[in-house]
């Protein structure tokens, strides 16, 4: 056999992401339409041309807009950052809580909580969950160094998440306001409920940021599957490829659980199941996963709607009740591979 | 091509490497041997500027390696590490593919160039038929040929090979050999790790052997590999021949209880 009898073929997966873009689409008109009072194609259609009545421009402009953005932006963020990360350890249960920001940024929101800082200013909030996640990031370089494995950062990770918890468990134990407590617990079961523009434009600045680092990766995280050794050998230049993954990481999480407290597993769920697809390639993963993100939380976002609970139930409890039966499922898979 | 001055070298604060020379001339096979933990495997790290010295310098074309871009070195060395493999279960030509990165031009396709190289160097490991396998589907030889093909596709002026032929049958070590002897005859410089004598003394134009970190031999097959540093170094003996001129080597009794003694 010659080198020209072998076919060539640099395979995208054209027919995916037309999927993924055509469901993206269809979930966030849907993120728009579905609700306590459900809103035609027609009259969405007026709402956006300004000639629809005006409660129901009211409602898609001031309440669905922001809540289907937000669904759209975060579930991007999360879908990214979790194929991002899970392409720099090379370890399928990566995902952005791995590495403690998460669960910095919603310790951070409670802290503006706890003090009522958000009373003061709008911004305390969100600026105070970045920052939360950017120490959670500066933490894990004190502990994990500069050329740590990605097991040394994992723990570390697991212990900047432990440290996140045991601060909120401190803030609440330490309340002597019930109306504190419970408005920091319902903050941290995650929601995109009653958001309006003024959280989707503080927030989108940090999020489009994080998106552009994560997304410039691509090519250093397929060089990655070779392993750190090889992809050097390659022309990758490892920890600049680390801090522009763990920093955008940080600044898309931190923006998304500014505006929305925490919300779990979609980073751990989606790269994993769009993987096949993509035929592993991890720098192709990394828009799929986006745009799967997207989908799973928007649509998650109008499953909290439609169910029909007494209380709305919350978007953070639900993607954990789904998240965690296929985390475990996923351990049990990578033992069995193992073993 | 590339030149070692007085390279040494430590990992985790152990001197691993000691005051090292070395050259690796384009179109000769440099055969790297010596017994286990000699040193050889960081030795093909440093030449390919993977892991700092702690003295000494690695030139590659007259400028230290360490003034080269990894970009450009990427495109100048290929390095295929011992044990090699690729994390995530993509298809061969997927893999073979990765090779190229150091060519390609941020936020654009492989060109022709891109795809002409990943046919040719699939068609030199001899992958051609494996490219839409997966490969973690492959048996241990089949994956090692492939990721050789990996390190060939982007057409290097060095490749460094940390024991390439370790997992393969008797066959395809003949075959992955020629393979190199070809590459070098086409001006290629090729470095390999071998724990192979035999081969080392067929396919080789020159050895280093190597022993505790420093070089102790460096010069035609026949002349390092003499019976005394056999025995000093391996502590084995071998048979010796000529089959038509070229001489041959087979490792036959070990040294139980040698003038060396244990080490």
């Amino acid at each position: 056999m010659t080198a020209l009898d072998i076919p060539i073929r640099q395979t995208r997966p054209i027919g995916l992401f037309v999927l993924l873009g055509g469901g993206t689409v269809a979930a966030f008109l849907l993120s728009l339409a579905m609700g306590p009072t459900a809103i035609g194609p027609g009259d969405l259609l007026r709402a956006f041309l300004g000639t629809a009545d005006g409660p129901t421009t009211l409602i898609v402009w001031e309440l669905r807009l922001p809540r289907a953005l937000l669904g759209l932006m975060i579930g991007a963020t999360l879908g990214l950052t979790g194929a991002g990360l899970q392409g720099l350890f090379r370890n399928p249960l990566a995902e952005p809580g791995l590495i403690g920001a998460s669960s910095l940024a919603a310790f951070g929101a409670v802290v503006a909580m706890y003090f009522g800082l958000y009373a003061l200013f709008a911004a305390a909030l969100p600026l105070s969950a970045m920052l939360g996640a950017v120490t959670a990031v500066m933490i894990l370089h004190l502990l994990a160094g500069r050329n740590a494995g990605a097991l040394t950062i994992i723990l570390a990770g697991v212990a900047i998440s432990s440290l996140g918890a045991a601060l909120i468990a401190l803030a609440i134990n330490l309340s002597n306001n019930l109306f504190a407590v419970t408005e920091i617990v319902f903050w941290l079961m995650g929601s995109l409920a009653d958001r309006s523009m003024d959280q989707v434009w503080l927030a989108a600045p940090f999020m489009v940021a994080g998106w552009l680092l994560v997304g410039g990766t691509g090519r250093a995280l397929d060089a990655l599957a070779l392993g750190d050794e090889t992809a050097m050998s390659l022309g990758v230049d490892l920890p600049r490829t680390r801090l522009k993954l763990i920093l955008g990481t940080a600044l898309s999480v931190g923006g998304a659980v500014a505006v929305s407290g925490t919300i779990g597993f979609v980073g751990l769920v989606v790269p994993h199941l769009l993987r096949p697809f993509v035929g592993y390639q991890p720098s192709t993963l990394l828009p799929a996963s986006a745009l799967g993100g997207a989908i799973l939380l928007l649509l998650a976002d109008v499953a909290v709607r439609v169910v029909p609970t007494e209380a709305e139930l919350r978007l953070g409890v639900l993607t954990a009740l789904i998240g965690v039966p296929f985390f475990l499922g996923l351990i049990l898979k990578t033992r069995r591979e193992m073993a | 091509m590339l030149t070692l001055r007085n390279l040494s070298v430590s990992r985790g604060g152990r001197p691993v490497l000691h005051d090292v020379d070395l050259t690796i001339q384009a179109g000769e096979v440099l055969g790297i041997v010596g017994p286990n933990g000699a040193g050889k495997s960081t030795l093909m790290r440093a030449a390919a500027g993977l892991t700092p010295s702690t003295a000494g310098t690695a030139t590659l074309d007259g400028e230290p390696i360490a003034a080269w871009s990894r970009a450009t070195l990427a495109r100048r060395i290929a390095y295929l590490p011992q044990n090699a493999d690729c994390h995530w279960p993509m298809t061969v030509e997927r893999v073979v593919a990765l090779g190229r990165l150091p060519h390609l031009t941020p936020w654009q396709g492989p060109t022709a160039a891109d795809a002409q190289a990943i046919g040719r160097a699939m068609a030199m490991a001899q992958v051609g038929d494996l490219s839409d396998r997966r490969i973690d589907k492959l048996s241990g030889g089949e994956k090692a040929r492939v990721l050789l093909a990996r390190a060939l596709a982007g057409d290097p002026a060095l490749l460094l090979a940390d024991e390439p032929v370790s997992d393969l049958d008797p066959y395809h070590r003949l075959d992955v050999m020629n393979h190199l002897r070809r590459l070098a005859d086409d001006g290629m410089a090729v470095a390999v790790v071998l724990h192979d004598l035999s081969l080392a003394m067929q396919f080789c134009d020159r050895l280093a052997l190597i022993d505790k970190g420093r070089i102790v031999a460096d010069g035609p097959p026949d002349a390092t590999l003499s019976p005394e540093r056999l025995s000093e170094v391996f502590r084995i003996t071998a048979l010796r021949g000529d089959r038509d001129g070229h001489p041959y080597l087979l490792p036959w009794t070990h040294d139980t209880a040698g003038p060396g003694g244990h080490r």
